[in-house]
């Protein structure tokens, strides 16, 4: 049963990660890109989850889950036409991260509704552990 | 003596009830907290097939302890000693009783091949942590009950 516990855990720790992951998306979706910095653009981060089944539940087949921040360079970056912007390029193109404003809610909605679910878990795996000390009270 | 006492009652078999449903509440865990996991199916432990096996446990149990052994006031026919209980138990509850499956699928498939349904999994939940204090309250009866006999006291 407290192995139920960490396994919540660990799904908390997950979906907390994609919440800040999206949290730095947000935060940089109007960052221009200065082509003579030397550096590369911004990229979307996304937060990929896969079930955990070596650390957590070996035997039981319950699985927690573990998650990768990967770096999104498949969808295109955001170009706007702003020819007196000092980043413009030659054609008076500004490049900005490849970052969705409404993609990125509907993900931290998604995120905190989880987060709720597994405290709720959490919380019934409290009352049942409790319950079971009552045998020795 | 103490050991017939525990093993002539249903105390044995709300012991694995209570096993049973902690190690189903891990699995269910494990469930919510795959939900966003692409491709993760939902798990469960056999819950029919544990229910039938409590079933032939108690019939069991009632066909050793017959109309005979009740009308002679003699203690409770029960199982032979603490050993048999243990093996008879064992053979009841395979172990495969405890290992979670991959459901069938039965809810809607998502386009990330995840089947969630987190309204089915946190009833199951609600109705395995109920399952679970069932068992720990009707256990703390009985053990109450033999604590009162050796008290002696109403």
């Amino acid at each position: 049963m407290l192995k139920g516990i960490d396994i919540s855990t660990s799904a908390l720790v997950a979906q907390r990660q994609r919440m800040n992951t999206i949290a730095g998306n947000i935060a940089a979706v109007n960052v221009a890109y200065d082509p003579n910095s030397g550096e590369e653009p911004f990229y979307r981060r996304i937060v990929t989850f896969q079930t955990d089944t070596e650390s957590l539940g070996e035997g039981t087949a319950a699985a927690g889950v573990k998650y990768k921040v990967e770096i999104d360079t498949d969808t295109p970056l955001r170009k706007t036409y702003d020819p007196g912007h000092r980043y413009a390029d030659q054609e008076g193109n500004v490049t900005y991260p490849n970052i969705d404003v409404v993609t990125e809610f509907v993900n931290a909605l998604e995120a905190g509704r989880a987060y709720e679910a597994n405290i709720s878990a959490l919380d019934i795996t409290k009352n049942m552990f409790s319950t079971s000390l009552r045998i020795l009270a | 003596m103490l050991e017939q006492i525990l093993n002539s009652k249903s105390l044995p078999l709300l012991e694995k009830m209570a096993a049973f449903t902690e190690r189903r509440q891990d699995v269910l865990a494990g469930n919510i907290a795959n939900i966003d996991t692409p491709s993760y199916k939902m798990r469960d432990l056999p819950v029919d097939d544990f229910q039938k096996a409590l079933r032939e446990a108690v019939e069991l149990k009632a066909k050793l302890s017959g109309p005979a052994a009740q009308q002679s006031l003699a203690m409770p026919v029960t199982f032979d000693n603490h050993q048999q209980v243990e093996t008879d138990l064992e053979k009841l509850f395979p172990r495969s009783l405890f290992q979670a499956q991959e459901a069938t699928p039965q809810n809607i498939t998502f386009q990330d091949e995840n089947n969630r349904s987190i309204e089915t999994q946190v009833m199951k939940m609600t109705k395995n942590s109920m399952m679970q204090q069932f068992a720990v309250e009707v256990m703390m009866a009985q053990l109450n009950q033999m604590l009162t006999v050796i008290s002696e006291r109403a």
